[in-house]
């Protein structure tokens, strides 16, 4: 049995590689990038060596003890209400000035701490050295050089953590009389200063003598600094790489323009280079089907797993090359450094629609998954701001919608349209997203003022096991949670397609009209006429308020009932031959198509993401109105679109 | 003169930061009495723009750069 022995706090300027240690050190895995404020609230992991065991805590990054948006809020907070063992502090080298304004803040608090130096490297291509032992003399630190990106120097670091008997450091900043208490005539210890800070309102006196404070630190340090670092020798070959590159990247009109142009490659990549692995693995599914359908000599077993199982799991599955793709794009983006340069060129725009830079990063993790983008606004300082950006971040296509779109567009669109189609109800979404946030920015007075002064980070070249890592947690949740609705929805659906009422008796039938689902899918058809669709669309619609996803996987299932050449199609050709019995009219037509996108492009069908806001804004009034407004706009512009169309 | 006032490419040190919302997030992040800092790129509509201190590069709006009261200097990049 393990012992559990402390917790370790994990604490460091925002980008400098906490993240990364975290899941060095735990073995966990998350999410990394290049750009301030990825990690916005505590994370959790062990560390543990033969019988002994920490508990370590990732905590979201910060410059200073003094806390200007909610994320920051959480250090301080865990840092003064609860107790800690030892504070693992993760230092920039390449920015080792502003690293150790945090360092001494920590180190005055009197818990023990060990700093390890990361992006050393960095630092040497700068030309840059550091005497490691009189810096360790002069801030009374231990100092453990590392490298979280490479591995390099862990297990050093480890164990120091477990074997050594850390001390807290000597307190750094000489002037206890900025703490003194007018009233008491007492002195605050400097972690007693921090609580008293959090629980009273900022006011002038109050900010003056935090102020004071840091340009105090900032004047040691500058000398400290100035003892310990060096030139090796002139290296100004990176750095010019890296001015050029902004010459051209935040260039106010190149900048733009070449945006746009990483924009339309990222779609055209996820239609074109996506499909060729998604055919294999479409035809994989249509063979198994084949064989399973023979497996046995039950035929009810047969049927289940060809029918119900297999179809509702290949639905879901062939989508998975498209979700990596898009994870892919969007690491290779966050970790180059290039999402903050968007950041810089969106933020005069962003303002106008009452965010602001920091909002970029938030809306376009929303491209993936609205859940964590809806967590990441806590970077976000004002509650305004903040308060646009999750309510805007539903209307971003999130991946659940990529297997919806891409079933629909392959079906109804025509072959040249398609990823200009792709790219369209992207920007719909954009549009509405923003459109929303001007209509809530105009009519929501605030007196807070919001700022942007973010760092922009250097460039970096993409980390593959970093890009592994956000690709890997993008897909396996994809996998388990759309794979747990599917599989029961799949089953139940079955059960209601293969049985009915025939003379008041339960009855297997293979008529698919006589079926449970049929009864249900016709009871929903009159709400769902005008908007073009017949009940087979109607119960996959409904199944879909569980999870967007399963809408795929409910038409694969029903219409496997329908179809004549069951085994011998993939999913996409079986949809795509369907016809409206009578009229002989193809059930999935332009109109009926489109009329289907722009439905998904706005109803949100996620419980999760209502939880989201729930959680982030404290109430369920925002998920009620945004659940209402969306799924308003969907209807709405489905009946527009099919009524014109058709 | 204002922080927002010197052109892209130009050095400047800082003299005073006037006291409003964003001086101890200013402060934090580098920006205090004495410090030399360059102009390093300006958005369309020189809003925000992006300055070089020390071995970091901070963008900020123009609203955050008037509160910076700078004088010119030689080009330290």
């Amino acid at each position: 049995m393990i012992k559990k022995t402390g917790k370790i706090l994990l604490i460091g300027n925002p980008n400098s590689g906490k993240s990364s240690l975290f899941n060095c050190l735990t073995g966990t895995y998350q999410k990394v990038a290049n750009y301030p404020g990825v990690t916005t609230e505590k994370k959790s992991g062990q560390l543990i060596a033969g019988d002994a065991s920490f508990e370590l805590i990732d905590l979201p990054g910060c410059y200073s003890l003094y806390p200007n948006s909610m994320d920051e809020r959480v250090v301080i907070s865990e840092l003064v209400q609860s107790s800690c063992d030892l504070i693992i502090f993760v230092a920039d080298a390449s920015n080792l000035h502003r690293s150790l304004l945090l360092y001494t803040q920590l180190a005055d608090c009197k818990i023990p701490i060990i700093m390890a130096l990361n992006m050393v490297d960095e630092l040497t291509r700068k030309g840059e050295v550091i005497n490691y032992e009189l810096l360790a003399k002069e801030i009374d630190a231990n100092i453990y050089i590392c490298n979280a990106k490479k591995n390099e120097g862990l297990d050093a670091l480890k164990s120091a953590i477990f074997k050594e008997n850390i001390k807290a450091p000597e307190l750094f900043f000489g002037n206890p009389d900025l703490f003194r208490n007018k009233n008491t005539k007492s002195y605050l210890n400097y972690r007693e200063w921090h609580r008293h800070c959090l629980g009273t309102k900022p006011n002038a006196i109050i900010e003056n003598i935090k102020r004071k404070e840091i340009i105090d630190r900032f004047n040691k340090i500058e000398k400290i600094i100035a003892l310990c670092m060096g030139k090796t020798q002139k290296s100004f070959h990176r750095k010019q790489v890296s001015d050029s590159f902004d010459k051209f990247l935040l260039h106010p009109i190149f900048g733009y323009g070449f945006m746009l142009l990483i924009l339309v490659a990222v779609f055209q990549i996820l239609f074109t280079l996506a499909s060729y692995p998604m055919d294999w693995i479409d035809g994989f599914f249509v063979m198994l089907s084949e064989k399973v359908s023979d497996l046995t000599t039950q035929p009810f077993v047969n049927k289940f797993m060809s029918q119900a199982i297999i179809p509702g799991v290949a639905g879901v599955l062939v989508f998975i090359p498209q979700i990596a793709l898009l994870f892919l794009m969007n690491t290779i983006l966050e970790e180059s450094g290039y999402l903050a340069r968007m950041a810089f060129l969106m933020d005069r725009f962003m303002r106008k629609f009452g965010m602001g830079g920091k909002s970029i990063l938030p809306l376009l993790s929303g491209n993936a998954c609205a859940i964590p983008a809806i967590a990441s606004t806590r970077a976000i300082p004002t509650h305004k701001e903040r308060l646009i950006t999750i309510l805007s971040i539903p209307f971003m296509t999130c991946s659940a919608r990529l297997p919806v779109y891409t079933l629909l567009i392959t079906v109804t669109i025509p072959s040249g349209y398609q990823a200009l189609t792709l790219l369209g109800l992207y920007l719909i979404g954009l549009f509405f997203a923003l459109l929303l946030s001007y209509i809530i920015s105009k009519n929501l007075d605030t007196e807070e003022k919001s700022f942007l002064i973010m760092e922009l980070p250097p460039y970096r070249f993409p980390s593959f096991r970093n890009i592994y890592q956000n690709v890997r947690n993008a897909v396996i949740p994809f996998v388990k949670t759309a794979g747990k609705f599917i599989f029961t929805i799949s089953i139940l659906l079955w059960f209601l397609a293969s049985y009915g009422f025939q003379n008041n008796q339960l009855k297997s039938t293979d008529q698919i009209e006589d079926s449970f689902i049929a009864s249900i899918g016709h009871s929903i058809e009159p709400a769902i006429k005008p908007l073009g669709y017949d009940w087979k669309i109607g119960v996959s619609l409904f199944t879909s308020f569980a999870a967007r996803e399963v809408f795929v996987s409910t038409l694969a299932t029903l219409y496997h009932f329908n179809s004549e050449t069951d085994t011998e199609q993939g999913i996409i050709t079986k949809i795509k031959s369907q016809t409206h019995s009578g009229t002989n009219k193809p059930v999935f037509d332009l109109a009926s198509g489109v009329s289907l996108l722009l439905f998904y492009a706005f109803a949100l069908q996620c419980f999760s993401t209502l939880a989201a806001i729930r959680r982030e804004t404290g109430t369920w009034k925002y998920a009620i109105f945004s659940f209402w407004l969306m799924f308003a706009l969907a209807y709405g512009s489905a009946f527009i679109a099919y009524q014109v169309l058709s | 003169m204002r922080l927002d006032e010197i052109a892209e490419g130009e050095s400047a040190t800082i003299i005073a930061l006037l006291n409003n919302e964003f001086m101890l997030k200013l402060v934090e992040m580098g920006f205090y009495e004495n410090k030399m800092l360059t102009v390093y790129s300006k958005a369309i509509g020189q809003d925000p723009i992006c300055v070089q201190i020390g071995h970091a590069k901070i963008m900020l709006r123009k609203s955050e750069a008037e509160g910076i009261i700078v004088q010119k200097c030689q080009s330290v990049l």
